[in-house]
């Protein structure tokens, strides 16, 4: 049970760090899809004080003496990004989220709040549970959000650690046909 | 110690993190220099090469009697599909009858709204809720893809950034003259 609260609790926090680091960097995507849902607070600004949020809720579940007050920054995170899913889902707005710093990707809609819904229950567990903390979590932590990179990250990430190629196909498969008559 | 290593550890990743994110600022920033992004057509591995769909949604029937015909599978949420989007909607009445689109999209009215944004809802276009037609017919999940059909069965698919690219590879319609 307690490798398994300290796993939640690890991706959890990867999740937030991970969010938050990347929207530091790359406040525009979110505040673009921000924009586009009418929110009068839609500037880079909001966006970067919404990230150190996030991080100091990830980082603050590391420790037993901040992990009560990480878990209830959790909660409150995850309220928003489920309201915000919530909202575009109903609207269908088309900008993408950039909830993980990137320009492109799903806009706002019901994954968004499935993710939130599942910050919201992660920060509660944690609350009520008594997750590991300390080195392990801080490593768990270190691990997930190094996994977690790759796919976010993955036109970056993906290209350096991927198996190369012997031979990469720089035409098509099946040679194209004589013709495409009107 | 430990917990010290540990954190250090942390950090690191995070700055990996920060300086993956920071590449995509920066990439986002730099245009992608003519004819090295956009000239060229990646093979689509997943497509389903040889198949034939069971069933052809009524507004592609038109296009798939032909002979030969070509779908562009774009997705309502990709700026790369809004290009493409861009680019068909110049080149509409020039005799591209074996040219169909689909449009995936979660809800028709989004699929609605970005057709009618890039002006190709003035052509016959198949919304395809959820990319279900095109990933379980086709083998497609990735936008924008082109997927030549011959004789109504699958020939090739490609991933592409730039039409007229498409329809050079197809060794068919001379774009620059239809744009």
């Amino acid at each position: 049970v307690e490798a398994i609260l300290l796993v939640g609790a690890a991706c959890v926090a990867a999740v937030l760090l991970q969010a938050g680091l990347s929207k530091l960097v790359r406040p525009d995507g979110l505040r673009r899809a921000l924009a586009e849902l009418g929110l009068p607070l839609a500037t880079t600004g909001t966006v970067r004080a919404f990230a150190v949020v996030e991080c100091v809720a990830g980082a603050a579940l590391l420790t037993a003496a901040t992990r009560p007050a990480g878990a209830v920054l959790v909660v409150v995170t995850g309220t928003a990004i489920t309201g915000l899913g919530l909202v575009g889902a109903v609207r269908h707005v088309v900008e993408p989220c950039g909830c993980f710093g990137g320009a492109h990707g799903r806009p706002l809609g019901l994954s968004n709040a499935a993710l939130g819904a599942a910050l919201v229950t992660g920060g509660a567990a944690v609350f009520v549970a008594t997750p590991p903390t300390g080195t392990a979590a801080v490593l768990a932590t270190a691990l997930a959000l190094l996994l977690l990179c790759v796919p976010v990250h993955r036109g970056w990430a993906w290209p350096l650690i991927r198996p190369a190629r012997s031979a990469r196909p720089d035409r098509l498969p099946v040679a194209p046909p004589e013709g495409l008559p009107s | 110690v430990i917990l010290f290593l540990s954190v250090v550890v942390l950090v690191l990743v995070g700055a990996v993190v920060m300086i993956l994110a920071m590449l995509g600022e920066l990439s986002s920033r730099v245009p992608a220099p003519e004819g090295a992004q956009n000239n060229r057509v990646e093979p689509v591995e997943t497509a389903r090469a040889g198949h034939g769909p069971d069933s052809w949604p009524t507004e592609l029937a038109g296009v798939a009697d032909h002979e030969y015909c070509l779908l562009l599978v774009l997705s309502a949420s990709c700026s790369s599909c809004a290009t493409v989007a861009d680019q068909f909607s110049t080149m509409l009445g020039h005799g591209q009858a074996n040219v169909g689109i689909v449009v995936v999209c979660p809800v028709r009215e989004r699929g609605e709204h970005f057709a009618a944004a890039h002006g190709i809802d003035r052509t016959t276009v198949f919304y395809d809720k959820g990319g279900a037609w095109s990933r379980t017919e086709l083998g497609i999940d990735t936008s924008p893809t082109a997927v030549l059909f011959h004789n109504g069965r699958v020939r090739s698919a490609m991933y592409f950034w730039d039409l007229p690219t498409v329809f050079r590879a197809v060794g068919s319609l001379n774009a620059e003259e239809a744009v």
